[in-house]
């Protein structure tokens, strides 16, 4: 069980919630759907700097400037800005959906319930 | 490491993003000043005071809350920190002392205009990048003069720390902003 293994297992378990939970077309279920897809693409970007341990960000004397010798800090720096953004985001589509809710009276998404 | 490259480094996209966060604290505040929503509140609860554990809590944890968020600005330069998760800490210790004693008594003791915080965070961190047009570089150069204080000793200062502030003012305005207008919201309910 490598770590990579791992991180991959849970990438695809977030984005195979997160897909089942928007296509149910609720609100809630959607912006709950957002978040987890927001976790796994977020674990996404991290996971292309490199997953390992204890390789500090900096290139030393003697070993080559290979992606394999340290931690690049490029990704999870801009995964920072992202987790920051979808925050934002998020809070703001809460705040449509509750008002969505109370204008409209319905919880789904097209603002009526779905003819059968 | 990465809170150099957030602040110093890649500086305008930090400055894109607080502007993002900003923006949305003020879309929700307009959103939240007309319509009200209605089906907030659950059916049939009175009001209930908070338990006498999270008020006490609440009480001792505002001040340690807030000394924690100034640690985490402080060290932020290469050492995890920075403004982002200082302004959350901050947010945290203030919406747990809501939580704990009510929010009308939130509101008496921090009497806040959050709107003003997102103003002046965004002004401080443009200031700070055009600063450094002042010694002819480009926007947000950041410069590390070295100063030599008499008690302390020598201090490594980065002009990011300006940027950071300003970084820490409209992300603690911006939360701040939405929790509170969506307490006043529950507290404004009929039934609640």
């Amino acid at each position: 069980m490598s770590i990579e293994f791992l991180l991959a297992s849970g990438i695809a378990v977030l984005t195979a919630t997160a897909v089942w939970l928007v296509l149910r077309a609720r609100t809630f279920d959607v912006i709950l759907g957002l978040t987890l897809m927001t976790y796994a693409v977020n674990l996404f970007l991290l996971a292309s700097g490199r997953v390992m341990a204890g390789k500090p960000p900096i290139i030393r004397d003697g070993a080559a400037p290979l992606l394999s010798q340290y931690a690049d800090p490029l990704p999870q720096a801009l995964v920072l800005t992202a987790i920051v953004i979808s925050m934002a985001m998020t809070a703001l589509v809460l705040v449509l959906a509750l008002q969505g809710r109370s204008l409209l009276g319905s919880d789904h998404v097209d603002g009526r319930e779905p003819h059968r | 490491m990465v809170n150099v490259i957030l602040v110093d480094y890649r500086a305008l996209d930090t400055l894109g993003e607080i502007s993002v966060v900003g923006i949305v604290g003020l879309i929700v505040a307009a959103l939240l000043a007309r319509a009200r929503p209605q089906a907030l509140a659950p059916e049939g609860k009175g009001r209930r005071r908070p338990t006498l554990m999270l008020q006490v809590a609440a009480q001792w944890l505002l001040p340690l809350g807030m000394v924690v968020s100034v640690y985490f600005f402080l060290r932020g330069h290469n050492a995890p920190g920075g403004g982002f998760i200082a302004a959350l800490a901050l947010v945290s210790a203030l919406y747990l002392h809501t939580v704990g004693h009510g929010s009308a008594q939130a509101e008496k003791h921090f009497p806040l205009d959050w709107t003003a915080w997102i103003g002046w965070g965004l002004l401080v961190a443009i200031v700070t990048g055009l600063g450094a047009f002042a010694f002819g570089h480009p926007f947000l150069t950041s410069s590390t003069p070295h100063l030599t204080l008499p008690l302390i000793g020598e201090l490594h200062l980065a002009s990011a720390m300006a940027f950071d502030t300003g970084v820490y003012l409209v992300v603690t305005g911006s939360v701040m902003l939405t929790l509170v207008l969506l307490t006043r919201l529950l507290r404004s309910e009929p039934n609640a």
